[in-house]
């Protein structure tokens, strides 16, 4: 095929859309609906452009042989600017708005003419989300992760015409609804009419008050996600800067989750030895990710047996600090807050559930998302490009490269199997690299060899997936002896608190990010990790024992709402 | 084959509205998740969702019942019940609708489903009147 | 009136003897063009659609100023019975949905009986639920399976991947209905039905050709001081002129879109009045998926409310004007595209009445 695009005679091969064509040959045309990683509707109008003499939207129209193609012209500008206009009232505020139309490339226009007229109340029922749909442009595109993606249907449209509206599932409170709080529709709201429940500016508040203990644990997701807040490209790794910075804040220690994470593969690896030795409630399946679990609490309340008893790594690691780390600093647990920095909306929820607390005082006191973090450090004017790198602190950390892999989808699961093999064999595995465990599916199978024992593993992610292998559990229970499930497409990486934009194609790059922080370090399975061996010598004693149970286990309830 | 819209019919035709119980019954007949039914409904405007007045007139306000005077029958219907219009009660509700495809015969309204054509002040007085409205 | 024609399905029985091609082409030939508004050749329609999986008979006629499918029901249901027959015949289709509108379900019980005596084929009557929009063909798809009333892109086109994903063919119910007539020696494929409203002596639907002049309407039905002539609420509209010529291409050079929906208006009649009422038709009639058409009619309409109070600023009409030209330009569907049309050719052609308005 033969186009033309803004004079440029161009010969193509295969089939795309215009907007597509524009992207690769270094065209820049507005989008606002658009999302690579979504189906194109064409319906904000953003993305016009003059077709043989005709304005068209280029992200959901095919390229054909022949086409001339305008991206700008007079009349196309003229077209964006109305399109502004009747954008601009919608957005948070007039400086969102602003940058919007500078990163997009569209015109810029004088005053904003209209007002919003959409009147939902705010909904801020949720621990996870709130939504305010003034801001709303209807661009649909939550609806699409909410239901096509994730398959849990708490958001939908409402009405038509000029009455119509995004909201919750039978007009309900988002509470009230099936709502899992994975944060995907905040993740792809380009208004931010859909955002976490903010708490960054209550922890700003507490960092001034000199009797309080605060510490913040990172997720390992966070140091290859942050710096794209500050400008930086996806896939770039600011460990360092990152600690740096929260210490700049205020807070008094800044832990590395990672270290929790190799708990949970200590506890998890031991629990899958035991299942099998049992040969009871298997498939063993994973529990570090709590839109999962507030999914099959929801949907599948039958399969809770399955589940890890193990709470995820910052809720252990939370525990930890207001236990043996207050003792061995003789500190009182209550003056200690413990603020996790989470990929994750649904750990908002998580660290509130009573379960998640231990003699009355709660593992995790704050969750705050990626995004919350970098307005965090923004509001003291700190740049992260420019911080010096600093360590984690200890005694409890750093983490093993297994810790550092539980940023992507898989990471689990293969440190996991590092630690259970060796568990098992007492041998380590002779590749540390699962590179079958790898890859970008939402939905791999694996076999792996450990002894005399055939495992059959399944990794998952996005919501759609966990229904999937839900539904074959139905009919063959006993198929699988392992598998991980995460609720995000990419797992962590692509978190619902991740930076925006998140697509495929930046979660890739940040999962790179990962696996090289995995292989630079020095240990790279849980169990040789000489900080956890210590944590179970001076203080646990071993996995799956008393005081494990009792700090690091968790339960599940059914939470079926009839259906809704 | 089974229809969404005519399993809908039925229960708002029998009960003049559609519940949320209903809603969750769709839901399992047809394999869809409330949400999507709820949010099919809520893009016709034949289907009441959770409740319904006993009597719900609607007055074309389409070009030709426009200009024949359709609005004024609308704000004559507010004064005459008092109300206005799209405010819900239990006894009645008048809402403004578009083209019925009578428009030979208007200005048109219907009260449920029974059409009233060539209205004019004094028509839509009796009208009300017979139907025990005022 | 040719649509009235009884029928007994002798034109079926006709058709019938030839191949599904031949017919096809026969139809091709006849020069018959769809009757629901695009004025789509019948012919080529059956040509791509074939072998369809589906056939759907559109009667969700809701375009203000036209009742000519009520017209057909009324008078004529087994001609469109038969019609449909030949089609499914020659399309290789096993199932015929025929949609009516919410209003026309007291037609449901009649169809019915005609469909079980006479029917060669499976046809199952679908109600719609009050929507203008499920008269588009992409719309009338998701509305049978049960979703949302909104539009789809196209392509693909129905003919294509329609209802269910599958080849499907909409039709107008007129088209349909003159299908059989097409085998009758005095065809005529300018026939149309004219709904006709407004300020006239005898309102109501007539069967004349296209080409006819406005004059000619005027006259027959007894037009009361024609003013302002408005073609339904997507056609556009023009001032009474006596030799202005009914048909598709007389019309596209006036800037307007040929509806057979002609509604007269004397001049006691605000044309800026009557604008308001068409953009309250599409405001209330949209789909609500594009923001183009969504927001721009809405705050087309909010603007035309300022003139119930007061006149317009020069800025406001400066944003109307833009807005008119914005709103098809971003538009996906036809509704999108045609929303405007009128309130452009008012204040093309009545402008003086727009200056009025104006500060």
């Amino acid at each position: 095929m033969l186009v033309t695009i803004d004079g440029k005679k161009i010969k193509v091969n295969k089939k795309c859309t215009i907007l597509e064509l524009a992207t690769k040959n270094g065209i820049k045309i507005p989008t606002l609906c658009y999302h690579p990683d979504l189906r194109s509707d064409g319906k904000c109008g953003v993305c016009v452009v003059e077709v043989n003499g005709k304005l068209m939207t280029s992200c959901n129209n095919d390229i054909s042989d022949g086409m001339i193609i305008q991206t700008t012209n007079e009349r196309i500008i003229k077209q964006r600017k109305i399109n502004a206009q009747l954008v601009g009232c919608n957005f948070e505020d007039e400086e969102e708005f602003r940058k919007w139309l500078k990163l997009s490339n569209m015109p810029d226009i004088d005053e904003l003419k209209f007002k919003p007229h959409a009147s939902q109340e705010l909904d801020d029922s949720s621990h996870d989300i709130v939504m305010d749909f003034k801001n709303c442009v209807l661009c649909g595109r939550c609806i699409q992760k909410c239901r096509d993606i994730q398959t849990v249907n708490a958001i939908c449209y409402k009405g038509r015409a000029n009455a119509t509206v995004v909201t919750k599932s039978l007009g309900k409170k988002l509470i009230d609804t099936n709502c899992v709080g994975c944060g995907q529709c905040s993740l792809v709201c380009p208004t931010n009419a859909i955002r976490e429940k903010e708490s960054y500016k209550e922890i700003k508040k507490l960092l001034k008050d000199p009797k309080k203990h605060i510490i913040a644990q990172t997720a390992p997701s966070i140091r290859v996600a942050l710096g794209e807040e500050f400008g930086l490209e996806a896939g770039i790794s600011v460990t360092g800067q990152m600690v740096s910075a929260l210490k700049k804040v205020g807070f008094k220690k800044v832990f590395d989750t990672n270290f929790g994470a190799d708990l949970t593969i200590m506890e998890e690896a031991s629990e899958l030895i035991e299942r099998i030795r049992k040969n009871k409630d298997l498939p063993l399946i994973t529990s570090c990710c709590p839109a999962w679990i507030n999914f099959i609490e929801t949907f599948y309340p039958e399969y809770l047996n399955h589940l890890s008893s193990c709470k995820s790594p910052h809720q252990m690691f939370g525990a930890l600090i207001k236990t043996y780390y207050a003792q061995k600093t003789k500190i009182n647990p209550r003056d200690i807050i413990v603020v996790s920095i989470m990929p994750c909306t649904a750990k908002k929820y998580e660290s509130c559930r009573e379960e998640m607390s231990v003699g009355g005082i709660r593992d995790v006191d704050f969750v705050i998302t990626t995004r919350e973090c970098a307005k965090l450090i923004k509001s003291f004017n700190i740049d992260l490009k420019l911080e010096k790198k600093m360590q984690f602190d200890n005694p409890m950390g750093p983490g093993s490269g297994g810790g550092a892999i539980f940023a992507s989808s898989g990471g689990v699961m293969e440190s996991a199997i590092r630690t259970a093999h060796y568990f098992l064999t007492g041998k380590e595995y002779s590749a540390i690299d699962f590179k079958v465990l790898r890859g970008n599916s939402g939905f791999r199978e694996a076999s792996i060899k450990i002894g005399n024992k055939t495992l059959n593993l399944a990794i998952i992610h996005s919501l759609k997936n966990a229904r999937k292998i839900l539904e074959i559990l139905k009919k063959t229970r006993h198929k699988y002896h392992f598998i991980e499930i995460m609720a995000c497409p990419g797992g962590c990486i692509g978190g619902g608190g991740q930076p925006k934009p998140t697509s495929k194609e930046i979660i890739k790059k940040r999962a790179k990010a990962s696996y090289e922080e995995d292989k630079s370090l020095e240990f790279r399975q849980a169990h040789k990790n000489p900080n956890i061996i210590k944590v179970y010598m001076e203080f646990l004693g071993k996995p799956l024992g008393k005081l494990s149970k009792k700090l690091l286990h968790t339960k599940y309830s059914d939470k079926s709402k009839c259906g809704l | 084959m089974k229809f969404l819209l005519e399993y809908l019919q039925k229960i708002q035709n029998k009960n003049g509205f559609i519940s949320e119980s209903d809603i969750l019954e769709a839901s399992k007949q047809f394999q869809l998740s409330p949400a999507e039914i709820f949010e099919t409904i809520s893009s016709y405007e034949k289907f009441n969702l959770w409740t319904t007045s006993e009597k719900v007139i609607k007055i074309c306000d389409s070009p030709i019942c426009h200009s024949k005077g359709g609005e004024n029958l609308i704000k004559l219907a507010e004064k005459l019940l008092n109300t206005k219009i799209g405010t819900y009660n239990k006894k009645f509700i008048i809402e403004s609708c578009q083209c019925l495809g009578e428009c030979d015969k208007g200005p048109v309204m219907t009260i449920n489903d029974e059409l009233f054509t060539n209205l004019n002040e004094e028509k839509l007085k009796q009208i009300f009147k017979d139907q025990k409205l005022i | 009136m040719q649509i009235k024609r009884k029928t007994n399905f002798e034109n079926f029985k006709v058709a019938k003897k030839l191949s599904p091609e031949a017919l096809i082409k026969k139809v091709e030939k006849s020069g018959l063009m769809g009757r629901g508004g695009a004025n789509f050749p019948t012919g080529l329609k059956w040509k791509m659609s074939r072998p369809a999986k589906y056939l759907i008979c559109n009667a969700d006629e809701s375009e203000p100023g036209r009742f000519k499918d009520k017209f057909v029901l009324d008078n004529n249901p087994e001609i469109v019975i038969e019609g449909i027959n030949i089609a499914m015949y020659a399309l290789s289709t096993k199932q015929c949905f025929f949609y009516l509108r919410e209003e026309f379900k007291k037609y449901k019980e009649k169809l019915e009986k005609i469909i079980k005596e006479k029917s060669k084929y499976k046809i199952t009557i679908v109600i719609g639920a009050g929507s203008y929009i499920c008269g588009e063909e992409t719309a009338i798809l998701n509305s049978i399976e049960g979703k949302r009333a909104e539009t789809r892109h196209k392509p693909p086109y129905p003919s294509e991947r329609g209802l269910y994903d599958e080849k499907t063919c909409v039709n107008n119910i007129e088209t349909l209905a003159r299908i059989p007539l097409i085998f009758e020696d005095d065809f005529d494929n300018e026939l149309t039905l004219f709904s006709v409203s407004g300020d006239v002596q005898s309102p109501g639907v007539y069967e004349e050709r296209q080409g006819i002049t406005l004059k000619y309407l005027a006259e027959k039905v007894g037009a009361i001081d024609p003013y302002a002539i408005f073609f339904g609420a997507s056609g556009g509209c023009i001032p009474f002129q006596q030799d202005l010529i009914l048909s598709y291409k007389e019309m596209e050079k006036t800037g307007n879109f040929f509806q057979t929906g002609i509604m007269f208006f004397n001049n006691e009649k605000s044309v800026p009045d009557i604008c308001r009422s068409i953009i309250q038709f599409f405001n209330e009639e949209n789909c609500g998926k594009c923001l183009p058409c969504r927001e721009g009619n809405f705050r087309l309409l909010q603007l035309f409310q300022v003139i119930l109070k007061r006149k317009w600023t020069k800025e406001e009409f400066q944003i109307i004007q833009d807005l008119i030209d914005f709103v098809p330009n971003g538009s996906q569907c036809g509704l999108g595209k045609s929303s405007t049309i009128a309130l452009k050719s008012a204040i093309k052609y009545f402008k003086n009445e727009f200056d009025k308005l104006i500060e």
